[in-house]
């Protein structure tokens, strides 16, 4: 078995033009921009790489060593950060005290970042998410933060269909779920049509259908057929929470970061963990990062990487935590007072349906359908509140599911064998879940904890998060709708999956939110914080508002666009191809 | 010298059967073996690369149709960075084990309080194994052993009996627990075809659910909103 490399792409560059800080969604589809462009670009990944051929023009030797494992991806946390030696800590308000979490919303620390291990929906987000600064005026909204973005659906819209012509997007044909929220679903037909339904996915969109509701197969960045030296999927069941171990998942990693590698113009350094911005001493320009090397070093010999530009896109909580690390004070591009702030997740409303027949789950890609009827309209008093996609189906594993009877049910001895043959939370179980937005609040933020250091010795992250009666009360709204549609998908016993006592739904937004004002947001449109001339954000961090759908495609796009603009700012469309078809 | 002898891996039998029965309840049979994966994962670093994460992309299970199966992958392991090592190495054998790493700050906490999972099985084990030996030649409930074990082991140990059970029969626990089940396990290269991805499972159920209305519809009404649709 041939292993992944440390570094990849071109070790030979001496000078670079452009750091970037994470290889995941955001840095990698920067990073393919600029090195496309002739910019020499270092890419500094915290975590290891476990894809083979990269940097490699030969199709046929792109490989991996991700696997159907459960005890590997979900038990022992492969691509994930370990709390043990990297906590976090939290606390639902301010004034709480806060305390280590094993799992508050980490990412995975891995080169292609997050979506390595999601199972890659890829909807748009609808049109008027972009525009919701007005919510903060009602009625009970005084509170919270949401503001307009600095761009528009028109901005972006060249970049998400470039995008998914880049990864080829599977999802529905031009005109099928006609009155979904304008934006969220490609109109002119996706590169790709949809993979296998589910049987578990078929059913609720069958009975989506019956009650009214405009369902339609989710669109995801997995191929259905082979494309652009791929595999098509081979639906193995292990998709969600597991990277791909054939390729077929569209991942940042073999699709913009090997577009990167593949110039010449880009190397990776993984394993090597950026901890330190070095600054002017008028704070408005960076001019150096300090990293950890793969096997550690005292801190006086941290390394230092120079470049003209930098570039923050290692995730919500780690970008912050980055520039709050760089200058304890908390002054480093914070006119604002508002870095780290803003932190959004999506708030999940989960129901779990328990069937008479088996669903057979393990087969597929964890979910197929989904639907948009509970985003709401923020234009319509009475399409309201305004919640999010759900998604239809889940697949879990029989480690988990043993864990659920013994841990939470307390079942065990021959019982436990019953319940473990008819599996009822794993090949009865259809789930239903719904991302609703997330109200912006500035109380929900991100810091460094004044006690808890890593083993590295550093302060870690304090997240202080607690939901507003905005996401409060879409979930409840809409809960029994989804209770009812669980019933009517044929679900023999529906319940509502409890909230984690932390969130963990994977969807993490805001803490540098971009926007026009510098007193209101700390990055300009352009991504650039609005304070130093060479410091940009391309990740997650940058949302104003969550919408109520999967972000990842939003955040390549978004990333795509933010390098256009840094070559282009008059016409950052300029960087990718707008005529239709695939991308090559 | 293997870590556990003769009577501790009967003792872990014993107690890991009080949650999952050891023996399959149709045929009889042994399916797993808790104390070989614990040998496995507590030994981890007696080989490089440890033996945390098991290799991929494939397991040799699976051939395509008139091929021929693809080398075993899962028998290697992966690697570890620097900070899984010293992840591992702590959350395995505790801050002891950390002492010849270079650059490494260990909280208060961790330095002074944390147990590693081998110390709190061992610790446990000593615990069942002395009630035992106190109560010999008298029979001792598994209740009794487990209470003895203590309250750490009691914590982490349902956890281990799964993974033993139903993890990849690489990591040495699983000896047929999968087909109990009706579980096929990792699929690839192979995968699913359309009709078996999308139709209705063919055939007749293999064990019906329901048997376990009671125990379902208890679940179900005991978490918030809980219904029974049929």
């Amino acid at each position: 078995m041939n292993l992944p490399q440390a570094n990849l792409g071109n070790t030979t560059i001496e000078k670079f033009d452009v750091i970037i800080i994470g290889s995941g969604a955001g840095g990698s589809s920067l990073a393919a921009v600029l090195a496309k462009a002739g910019k020499k670009v270092l890419i500094l990944e915290a975590g290891p790489n476990y894809l083979l051929g990269l940097d490699n023009p030969d199709d046929g030797q792109l490989g991996s060593v991700f696997s159907n494992d459960e005890l590997k991806l979900v038990r022992r946390r492969l691509v994930m950060p370990d709390p043990l030696i990297e906590p976090r800590t939290f606390r639902a308000k301010p004034g709480d005290s806060p305390h280590i979490e094993d799992d508050v919303n980490y990412l995975p620390k891995t080169v292609g970042g997050g979506a390595v291990h999601a199972d890659f929906k890829t909807p748009r987000f609808a049109r008027f998410d972009f525009q919701l600064g007005k919510l903060a005026q009602e009625p009970g909204l005084g509170d919270t933060n949401f503001a307009d973005w600095p761009i528009t659906y028109d901005d972006l819209e060249p970049f998400y269909d470039y995008m998914e012509r880049l990864i080829g997007v599977q999802g529905p044909a031009p005109g099928f779920a006609e009155g979904t929220p304008p934006g969220i679903l490609r109109t002119n037909g996706y590169p790709q049509a949809p993979g296998p339904t589910m049987y578990g996915s078929g059913r609720a969109f069958e009975a989506a259908q019956r009650k009214g509701y405009k369902a339609f197969p989710f669109p995801a960045g997995i191929l259905s057929a082979d494309y652009q030296g791929r595999p098509g999927c081979r639906n193995c069941g292990f998709c969600g929470n597991y990277g791909c171990a054939i390729n077929a998942k569209s991942s940042p990693a073999v699709t913009t970061l090997r577009q990167a590698l593949l110039t010449g113009n880009c190397l990776l350094k993984s394993q090597t963990r950026a901890v330190r911005l070095e600054f002017n001493g008028a704070k408005n320009a960076i001019t150096g990062v300090y990293v950890i090397p793969p096997e550690g070093c005292a801190p006086q010999n941290y390394p230092v990487y120079r470049a003209d530009a930098y570039v923050l896109a290692a995730s919500p909580i780690e970008s912050a935590r980055l520039l709050l690390l760089s200058d304890p004070s908390g002054q480093l591009g914070n006119r604002s007072g508002q870095v780290g702030q803003n932190l959004m997740f999506h708030y999940q409303t989960v129901v779990a349906g328990v069937f008479e027949e088996r669903l057979h789950p393990y087969r597929g890609r964890s979910v197929t359908h989904g639907m948009a009827d509970f985003r709401g309209d923020p234009d319509d008093r009475h399409n309201r509140p305004l919640g999010g996609l759900v998604e239809f189906g889940v697949s879990i594993e029989p480690i988990t599911e043993a864990t659920i009877y013994m841990e939470r049910m307390r079942i065990r001895g021959t019982e436990l064998w019953k319940l473990l043959k008819a599996s009822p939370l794993r090949d009865r179980l259809l789930t239903l879940t719904m991302h609703g937005e997330d109200a912006p609040q500035r109380t929900n933020c991100v810091q460094l904890d004044d006690k808890v250091r890593d083993i590295d010795g550093l302060p870690v992250p304090r997240v202080t998060y607690g939901n507003h009666l905005f996401e409060l009360a879409a979930g409840r709204f809409y809960l029994d709708k989804l209770m009812d549609l669980l019933g009517e998908s044929g679900a023999n016993y529906g319940f509502v999956a409890p909230p984690p006592p932390t969130p963990n739904t994977r969807h993490v937004m805001g803490t540098l939110r971009f926007g026009a004002d510098p007193t209101q947001s700390v990055c300009r449109a352009d991504g650039r914080l609005h304070d130093i001339g060479n410091l940009y954000v391309a990740d997650g961090s940058l949302f104003p508002t969550s919408s109520g759908c999967n972000p990842t495609l939003t955040i390549m796009a978004l990333a795509t666009r933010i390098g256009g603009q840094m070559l282009f700012p008059d016409d950052p469309t300029r960087v990718i191809d707008l005529s239709p078809g695939p991308i090559t | 010298m293997p870590l556990f002898d003769t009577n501790a891996q009967k003792m872990l039998a014993r107690l890991a059967d009080s949650y999952l029965p050891i023996r399959s309840p149709d045929s009889g049979k042994i399916v797993y073996d808790v104390s070989a994966y614990l040998e496995s994962f507590f030994s981890a670093f007696n080989q490089d690369p440890p033996r945390i994460f098991a290799g991929g992309p494939f397991s040799g299970r699976n051939a395509p149709p008139g091929g021929s199966a693809p080398p075993n992958d899962f028998q290697q392991s992966l690697p570890l960075s620097r900070y899984q090592r010293l992840a591992w190495k702590l959350r395995l054998h505790g801050p002891e084990d950390l002492a010849d790493e270079p650059f490494v700050v260990l909280s208060d906490e961790l330095k002074n309080n944390y147990v590693g999972l081998a110390e709190t099985v061992f610790e446990g084990l000593n615990g069942a194994e002395r009630l035992a030996n106190d109560r010999f030649p008298r029979p001792v409930d598994a209740d009794d052993l487990l209470r003895a074990a203590g309250s750490d082991f009691m914590a982490v140990f349902p956890d281990l009996v799964a993974e033993a059970a139903f993890s990849a029969p690489e990591y040495m626990g699983n000896l047929g627990t999968w087909p109990e089940i009706f579980y096929p396990g990792d699929s690839l290269p192979v995968g699913y075809s359309e009709p078996a991805i999308s139709q209705a499972g063919p055939g007749e159920e293999p064990y019906p659910i329901h048997e376990l209305a009671d125990i379902l519809l208890w679940f179900s009404t005991i978490v918030q909103h809980g219904r029974k649709f049929k």
